[in-house]
């Protein structure tokens, strides 16, 4: 009668003999999937690029000269709409000029010019669709594919699949805006029912201590440096001793995590100093000359520094090893904002987030590229939903969940195509019965990283469940 | 909005979406528990309980044999954490260790289970089922500074060892079937205890699309939480389609949802102390007694007017009647003083407290619950593919009517909110519902060994794990609802059972390597809080103060939009967050770091099983977070003081962490290691060692 889980799951929960289960796995070094990807891989790598609060589609990447020609004239979408606030006023215009780049000729608005130098590398989704506008739910479908809280984040399935490159770091680090954490907060980046480990180790670059721990507290000032060397040995020989005749492979895994923890004292600080990197990389990303302080409003310099240093960062992270880098834009959730969620004036807040957006992330493009790694390396530029093409408050808009711009890049992926136009107006995807949706975006970096979006299940509560729920489709229109 | 489906839909590889499980109740939970015979076995001089029979029978079967009793210093340890989540002290351990009554282990579980920390403990346990929060989650996270009294109330449960019918009962309708009760009342944070969508809720009211989804999730989460928990069922996985492997149709699922469709969370006034509720209840009642008799004195003053419109003749009529009939207006004056005199009592009275709960809410705007239109419970409908914009068929209250079929029991679901609940409860905690009892021991016993008898103690369906010992599952879920439901009773036979004392330190048997048959003890890593509260306690600096507002580790910034909740600003030496760790104040968005590195369990699921996991991550946490070292050399300050013999600042520190005294040969690394490095890097160290986390 009795059916066991699968063993790897047993293992995970209760003591006694681990016999053939290595430690590296026990520790998150090996993925599920390591050692057979269900097809060969292209990528290694996923950054994904997060713009919290709905970032407007049709002002940065979806050229709508409709829009344009019936600027000022009553909205009408020929159907009823039900807005999140209502913001269904006359037909709003790109806040911005857009212009044609690179040999695609891709139209792109004046804010993120940057990305003109690495557009014919860039696959654009035009016809995404959410399920609500609600911020909450919108944000935990783009992270974890799932509405509700309670679902591990597509970092944390890629960190369970495929495990961490590297000994001495996490396989999924997020880089959150200093200001603030997304709606949900760490459940964007949580592993929910996989392994802890495979939980996003946040990294807040413009904190006094980016990595909670890794250095003894103020309060423990009799830890000195000199202290710890003979600390270790006597751990370490003490927890041998106690582990022999104990028969639990548990207890020498964790004589080993005290041996990476000791190795991520060095590596995690090397690779989040930007310090020694080269004028001219610094140059590229906007980093060379900084001024010493702010201005108070909202400005493209200041969130260029910001957005670059994370893009710098998560360049100097992949290369040692990390498998996932979630990159977060615009999480002041107040105001004046410094988000995308841009209600009353796209202009003022998007203006200076979408610069240091571009500035930031054509640079990493570049700079991955010259160092040959883009080409197994995914970019996913997302967001919680768009804008309606309507106006809202004048120069404003509301939500809009029916139609959005993902754009993805690198690691396997075609460049200079649109995939999936929207309508002319911005509004829903231009054939309605075949949107995309985020099940088909994550199951096409699945697909790239080696993995069939299908077979990658975990039995939670009595369902397998995965990160693509029962959807998905890969999305070959935009592969190489 | 054809995109609205829902994520409860059940997916798997080759599913034909064909049959239907809607009528079969043949799989093992669905069917009537049966009492075994308990198997007669050879080595009768092992086992000490009926348990252990059970156990042996399978084991001999195997080929297996039980490993050694463990060693007193082992069990008096064991038993400590397993009950307490507390270590022992030394001296206890010393007396234990001494004690030549034969019943001296007995005499111990008696004295823990007595330990109000038992219940701080095993509280804990059933907040990671119940997805305990103290905010809301979602956007915007605002706290929930009035949850705290449901998780006082299930400590208090714990410790007065309540029928564990009543406690579920009050927990589901505690209201309608115990109104006049303190615990009546706390215990419906149950209902409330997981996350709930701020904005779905207070800014789109219920006619648009997204309040419509917001209400409609929040519903699911009551429903979810209250049959996962009480019957490890997944009824929400009828909420698109009927169950596609239990006997749980889509009706039965929003017939569930109806029973709770009147309610939503949101904080309730009542008085903790019961004779002051008694007493505002008798003071109310006169009031509104004496209101009515002054509308009747006032009746028959008016009577006695004509209808005199100018203010004039108003005026002299009053006199005319005030003067024609005196009693009537003494009377009104005597009404009007017991008004007033009463109003002055019930504002003497104590101040009422609040509770975090799920009532019929009496709101304006969007959040205005069903309260303005009399408390009614919202119409509910079948929802086509758990789609709001697509309503089917209505339906009325109800529960599963395939496990209703197997009880031979025709429960009625009808009238108002109470009433529906009332009948919920009572259809749960019925003695012959085959999931209820079996879901409750199977649990305790997954506390006590690591491993239920049934892997999956949320799920009880074809998805979940079979019982690796029906019989024994099925024995001890009777005797415990025939001996009244009594958890200490469960408890106390199970640790004092011979499976329970066996030795963990013996090599698996190759046909057991995963210890299923229980042919040794599983050794147990300590959870989050039980490491945390350790550490305070061998240290000296665990506040034992029991209940209240919860403690908070943090420093909440920006609170009028989006709160911050900052841990790393929070001072690790504030003694006032130096209580249980049962005590914190959980937020869902921002977890307590430390802790959660630790595998404490998320506030947003619905935790059977915590994860155990080992990470450099752990390791540093244990070595540098501020807690630690501030216990580190707060603890190496009092052994110096108590003190100054190096040798006995060592042995005392080694004892207390480990529960043992150290060998001459450890002795002798450590007093040298503490004189070149100071007795607090000592401490930091013994919080590291995996003998101090694991226990055997």
């Amino acid at each position: 009668m009795y059916r066991p889980m699968s063993r790897r799951e047993w293992l995970w929960h209760a003591g006694g003999g681990l016999g053939g289960i290595a430690l590296a796995t026990l520790l998150g070094r090996d993925g599920w999937l390591t050692a057979a990807p269900h097809h060969k891989p292209k990528a290694q790598r996923v950054v994904q690029l997060f713009m919290a609060g709905g970032a407007s589609h049709v002002d940065l990447f979806d050229y709508k000269p409709e829009l344009i020609k019936r600027h000022g004239q009553p909205s009408d979408f020929g159907e009823p709409v039900e807005t999140f606030q209502d913001g269904l006023g006359p037909w709003l215009r790109p806040v911005w000029d857009f212009r044609p780049y690179g040999q695609c000729g891709k139209m792109l608005a004046e804010p993120v010019r940057a990305l003109g130098q690495v557009v014919d590398d860039i696959a654009f989704v035009h016809n995404m669709v959410g399920k609500t506008g609600v911020h909450s739910q919108g944000t935990l479908l783009q992270t974890t594919g799932f509405n509700v809280p309670g679902f591990p984040s597509v970092g944390s399935w890629v960190s369970y699949g495929l495990g961490s490159l590297s000994d001495n770091l996490p396989a999924f680090v997020v880089l959150p805006d200093h200001r603030g954490l997304a709606s949900n907060g760490t459940k964007n980046w949580d592993a929910a029912f996989l392994p802890a480990q495979h939980s996003g180790t946040l990294m807040n670059l413009e904190a006094d201590e980016p990595i909670r721990d890794l250095f003894p507290h103020r309060a423990g000032d009799f830890v000195r440096p000199e202290v710890e060397p003979e600390s270790h040995r006597l751990l370490l020989e003490w927890n041998r001793r106690h582990a022999a005749g104990r028969y639990d492979s548990r207890l020498d895994a964790r004589i080993r995590s005290y041996e990476l923890a000791a190795r991520m004292q060095l590596s995690a600080p090397e690779a989040l100093d930007i310090s020694r990197e080269t004028k001219m990389t610094l140059r590229l990303y906007g980093l060379d000359s900084l001024p010493t302080s702010w201005p108070s409003e909202i400005n493209a310099p200041e969130e260029t520094a910001y957005f670059s240093r994370k893009c710098l960062v998560a360049r100097r992270l992949l290369e040692r090893g990390v498998r996932f880098v979630q990159i977060w834009s615009g999480n002041d959730n107040s105001f004046p904002r410094r988000n995308w969620d841009s209600h009353e004036d796209v202009a003022r807040d998007h203006g200076p987030l979408a610069e240091g957006m571009a500035r930031g992330t054509a640079a990493l493009i570049l700079d991955l590229k010259q160092r040959g790694l883009l080409e197994d390396t995914i970019i996913l530029w997302t967001t919680e939903f768009g804008r309606m093409p309507s106006s809202q408050s004048g120069k404003g808009r509301d939500h809009n969940p029916y139609c959005f711009t993902n754009w993805l890049c690198g690691g396997g992926i075609r460049g200079g195509v649109s995939y999936g136009p929207s309508d002319a107006w911005g509004y829903k995807p231009l054939d309605r019965n075949h949107p995309t949706q985020v099940y088909d975006i994550h199951a096409t970096i699945l697909h790239l990283l080696g993995i069939d979006h299908t077979r990658l299940t975990v039995r939670h509560d009595g369902i397998d469940r995965r990160l693509t729920d029962v959807h998905g489709r890969v999305i070959t229109e935009i592969l190489a | 909005m054809r995109y609205l489906a829902l994520a409860f839909v059940v997916w798997v590889s080759g599913w034909e979406g064909t049959r239907s499980f809607a009528g079969e109740t043949d799989h093992w939970s669905f069917q009537l528990m049966r009492r075994p015979t308990i198997p007669p076995v050879a080595d009768g001089a092992w086992s000490r309980t009926a348990i252990d029979r059970f156990i042996l029978a399978r084991l001999q079967e195997r080929g297996l044999k039980p490993a050694p009793e463990a060693d007193r210093r082992t069990l008096i340890r064991r038993l400590y954490y397993d009950l307490l989540g507390l270590p022992p002290e030394p001296v206890r351990i010393r007396e234990f260790l001494s004690d030549p009554r034969p019943d001296a282990y007995e005499r111990l579980v008696d004295e823990l289970l007595a330990s109000p920390a038992y219940g701080e403990r095993w509280a804990r346990h059933w907040l990671d089922v119940v997805h305990y929060g103290e905010t809301h989650g979602y956007d915007k996270d605002q706290p929930r500074p009035n949850a705290w009294p449901y998780r006082d109330y299930v400590i208090r449960a714990f410790n007065s060892d309540k029928p564990y019918a009543r406690f579920v009962q009050e927990q589901v309708a505690g209201d309608a079937l115990f109104p006049t009760t303190r615990d009546g009342t706390e215990a419906l944070g149950f209902l409330a205890a997981g996350p709930w969508d701020l904005i779905g809720h207070v800014e789109v009211p219920e006619t648009k699309i997204d309040g419509k989804i917001a209400r409609h999730l929040d519903r699911d989460d009551m429903v979810t939480n209250a049959l996962g928990t009480f019957m490890s069922l997944t009824v929400q996985c009828a909420a698109c389609h009927d169950h596609k492997f239990d006997p749980i149709t889509q009706k039965d699922y929003y017939r569930l949802q109806a029973v709770v469709a009147a309610l939503d969370r949101a904080d309730h006034a009542y008085d903790p102390d019961s004779q002051v509720a008694q007493k505002r209840r008798d003071l109310q009642n006169a009031l509104a007694e004496w209101k009515e008799q002054l509308g009747q004195v006032d009746k028959q003053i008016q009577s006695k007017k004509t209808d005199r419109a100018d203010l004039l003749g108003r005026l002299l009529e009053d006199v005319i009647v005030r003067s024609q009939h005196p009693e009537l207006f003494r009377r009104r004056a005597d009404c009007e003083r017991r008004l007033a005199e009463l109003a002055k009592q019930i504002e003497g009275l104590p101040p009422m407290q609040a509770v975090y709960i799920c009532k019929i809410h009496h709101g304006k705007g969007a959040f205005r619950g069903t309260g303005p239109d009399g408390g009614q419970p919202r119409p509910i409908h079948i929802l086509k593919r758990g789609d709001v914009t697509k309503p089917g068929d209505p339906v009325g209250p109800g529960a599963v009517e395939s496990v209703s079929r197997v009880m031979g029991v025709m429960f009625v679901f009808q009238g108002g909110d109470l009433a529906r609940r009332a009948s919920l409860a009572q259809w749960i905690t019925h003695p012959e519902n085959p999931l209820t009892w079996r879901s409750i021991v199977n649990r305790v016993w997954q506390y006590h060994f690591g491993r239920g008898l049934v892997e999956t103690a949320n799920d009880f369906g074809r998805m979940g794990a079979a019982p690796s010992h029906p019989e024994l599952l099925d024995w001890l879920a009777l005797e415990f609802r025939d001996q009244g439901g009594s958890l200490k009773w469960l408890h106390r036979l199970i640790v004092t059972s011979a499976v329970y004392r066996q030795s963990s330190a013996v090599a698996p048997s190759a046909d057991d390597t995963e210890n299923i048959w229980l042919s040794r003890m599983n050794r147990r890593k300590l959870e989050a809080e039980a490491i945390r509260d350790a550490v305070l306690a061998v240290s000296g600096l665990l506040d034992r103060t029991m209940g209240g507002p919860s403690y908070r580790d943090f420093v909440l910034e920006r609170p009028e939009h989006s709160p911050h909740y900052q841990y790393h600003k929070h001072d690790p030496t504030d003694p006032r967050s130096h209580r249980r760790a049962i005590y914190r104040f959980i937020v869902r968005s921002q977890p307590e770091p430390f802790l959660t590195t630790l595998d404490c369990a998320d506030p947003s699921l619905r935790v059977d099983r915590r994860n155990v996991s080992l990470s450099p991550v752990q390791a540093l946490a244990l070595l540098n977070n501020g807690l630690i070292l501030h216990a580190a050399k707060s603890w190496a300050a009092c052994l110096e003081a108590a003190t100054d013999q190096r040798a006995q600042q060592v042995a005392r520190a080694v004892e207390a962490a480990l529960g043992r005294p150290p060998s001459s040969a450890e002795l002798e690394a450590l007093c040298q290691y503490s004189a070149k490095h100071g007795l607090a890097n000592l401490c930091r160290l013994l919080f590291n060692l995996n003998e101090f986390v694991f226990i055997d």
